[in-house]
C-alpha cells in the first residue's frame, strides 16, 4: 500500500526529464506540423510542368495532339468573339513524314496566308454571313460563350421589311433541318458505342457456355430503337416532310445488318477453336 | 493562367469602335465571365509557345482583326512567319487539304464530344420553333398591308405576283431537300 505513491511520483518525474531533455524534437514536430497545414491550405496537388523539349516520342506524340486542339479551340474562341480572321499553321513531331502541315483558319488558310505573303489587307468579314447563320455548330457555341441566337435580336424582331424576315425564315428553316440530321448523327455514334459493348460482353459469356445454344436472333433485339415519329402539328408548322425519320431507318436496318454478319463471324471463330482443342486432346490421349 | 478576370457589360450591339466584342442584352445576366480581349490574345500566343517548345515543332500564328488590318503574328518576328508562309503555299493542293481544319468543321467535331449535347439540342430547337412561328405571323401581316398600300398606289400587278413568292421559296426548298436525298444513299 505505502509503494503506490512512491510509483506514481516516479512517472511524473520521468516525463519531466524527458521532456527536458528533448526540446528540439518537439520544435521539430511542430514545424512539420505547420508545413502540412500550409500544404493542405494551398488547395489540391496539381502541378505544371516545366516547359522543356519531352523526350519520350510517345508522350511527345500524345501532347502534341492534344495541345494542338487547345490552340485551335482558343482561336475559335477568339474568331467567334471579336470576327477575327486567324491562320494557324504547325509542323507535325519529326516522326510523322507524311504529312505536311496541321492549319486551322478562319475565313480560310488559304486566303489569310495569301494576303499576308501578298502584305495587303483580308477582306473584312461580313456580320451576318448565310454560311455562319445556317450552321449549327457555330450557333451552340456562340451559346456557350454567351453571345445569344441571332434570330432572339431585337433588330430583327423590330425590322418591318418583308424580304428581310422571309430569308430569316429561309435560314431558320435550314437551320431546323440540319439541326435534326447533327442529332441523327448524335444518336448513330451513341449506338455505335452500345453495339461495340454488347459484343465483348456477348462473346465472354460464350466462351462459358456451350456452343450449341448460340442463337444470334435473340442478342438482335438489344439494339437501340430510333425514337418515336414526330407529331403532325410540329410538321405542319416547319413545313418539312419525314425524310430525316426515313433516312434513320434506312441507316438502322444496315446497322442491323453489319451485326449480323458480325456475330456470324464470331461464332465461326468459336466453332473452329473448338474443334481445334478438341482434336489436340484426342491426339494427346 | 487567366486569374484576372474582369467582366465588361456592354449592352450596346454592334458599335465597332467602342466595343471589340458582341453581346446581346437578353444574355448578358446569363453570360458567362467573358476575359479581356488582350488576354485571350496573349493565352492564345503562349500557348502556341508552349506547343511549340514542349513538342520541339514550329508553330506560326496569323491574326488579323476584324477590318482587316494585321494585328499581330506569333513569332513576332516575320521573317520566320513569312518563311513558313511560304512554305504551306508551295505545298501541292491534296498536301495542304490533308490535316486543313475550318471554323465551322473543327466546332462541329467539339460539339459531337459534348456530353450535353442533346439538352442544347432541344433548347436550341424550341427557340428556333418560337421564332419561326412569330415571324410568319409577322409577314402574313405585313402581307395585306402593302396589299392595300399598293391598291392606293394603283399599282395592282406587283401585288398579284408578289404572294406567289413566298410559296415558291417554299417549294424550292423542299425540292432541294428531294435532291439531297440520293446522295446519302449513295454514301
Amino acid at each position: 500500500m505505502r509503494f503506490v505513491p512512491y510509483l506514481y511520483e516516479i512517472e511524473r518525474l520521468w516525463l519531466s526529464l524527458v521532456n527536458y531533455l528533448s526540446p528540439r524534437k518537439n520544435k521539430n514536430r511542430r514545424c512539420g506540423e505547420i508545413d502540412k497545414i500550409r500544404m493542405v491550405k494551398k488547395g489540391g496537388t496539381k502541378r505544371k510542368i516545366a516547359i522543356e523539349t519531352i523526350q519520350k516520342s510517345d508522350y511527345l506524340r500524345v501532347t502534341c495532339t492534344k495541345r494542338r486542339e487547345g490552340l485551335f479551340s482558343k482561336a475559335s474562341q477568339l474568331c467567334l468573339l471579336s470576327d477575327a480572321q486567324i491562320a494557324i499553321l504547325a509542323t507535325p513531331p519529326t516522326s510523322e513524314s507524311n504529312i505536311s502541315f496541321y492549319s486551322f483558319g478562319h475565313s480560310s488558310v488559304d486566303a489569310v496566308v495569301s494576303s499576308f505573303l501578298s502584305g495587303q489587307r483580308c477582306v473584312p468579314l461580313q456580320e451576318d454571313t448565310k454560311e455562319m447563320r445556317e450552321d449549327v455548330a457555330i450557333c451552340l457555341s456562340r451559346t456557350n460563350l454567351g453571345l445569344g441566337f441571332w434570330w432572339n435580336n431585337e433588330s430583327l424582331n423590330k425590322s418591318e421589311n418583308p424580304q428581310e424576315i422571309s430569308d430569316a425564315i429561309n435560314s431558320m428553316l435550314t437551320l431546323l433541318s440540319n439541326l435534326k440530321e447533327l442529332s441523327g448523327e448524335e444518336a448513330l455514334v451513341n449506338d455505335h458505342k452500345d453495339l461495340k459493348k454488347n459484343e465483348r460482353s456477348d462473346v465472354v459469356l460464350q466462351h462459358g457456355t456451350q456452343y450449341e445454344t448460340l442463337n444470334p436472333n435473340s442478342n438482335t433485339t438489344t439494339i437501340c430503337c430510333v425514337p418515336d415519329e414526330l407529331p403532325a402539328n410540329s410538321n405542319e408548322i416547319v413545313g418539312i416532310s419525314p425524310n430525316p425519320l426515313i433516312m434513320l431507318e434506312k441507316k438502322k436496318s444496315q446497322i442491323e445488318e453489319k451485326f449480323e454478319k458480325e456475330w456470324q463471324v464470331s461464332v465461326t471463330r468459336i466453332e473452329n477453336e473448338a474443334t481445334s482443342s478438341y482434336a489436340k486432346r484426342r491426339r494427346s490421349i | 493562367m487567366d486569374s484576372s478576370t474582369s467582366t465588361k457589360k456592354n449592352t450596346k450591339l454592334f458599335v465597332r469602335n467602342q466595343t471589340c466584342f458582341k453581346k446581346s442584352s437578353l444574355s448578358s445576366s446569363n453570360a458567362k465571365k467573358t476575359t479581356n480581349l488582350s488576354m485571350r490574345e496573349q493565352t492564345m500566343f503562349k500557348k502556341a509557345l508552349e506547343l511549340s517548345t514542349l513538342c520541339d515543332i514550329e508553330v506560326c500564328v496569323i491574326y488579323y482583326g476584324r477590318d482587316g488590318k494585321l494585328i499581330k503574328t506569333w513569332p513576332e518576328d516575320q521573317s520566320k512567319v513569312r518563311d513558313m508562309a511560304e512554305r504551306f503555299s508551295r505545298l501541292h493542293e491534296r498536301e495542304r487539304c490533308k490535316k486543313r481544319t475550318n471554323l465551322s468543321l473543327f466546332l462541329r467535331k467539339q460539339i459531337l464530344h459534348d456530353k450535353k449535347l442533346s439538352e442544347k439540342v432541344l433548347e436550341m430547337e424550341d427557340s428556333l420553333e418560337s421564332g419561326l412561328r412569330v415571324l410568319q405571323d409577322k409577314l402574313l401581316l405585313l402581307q395585306p398591308e402593302k396589299n392595300q398600300t399598293e391598291l392606293g398606289q394603283s399599282c395592282a400587278v406587283y401585288s398579284t405576283t408578289y404572294p406567289l413568292s413566298s410559296p415558291s421559296l417554299i417549294e424550292d426548298h423542299q425540292h432541294q431537300q428531294q435532291w439531297t436525298e440520293p446522295l446519302s444513299n449513295t454514301e
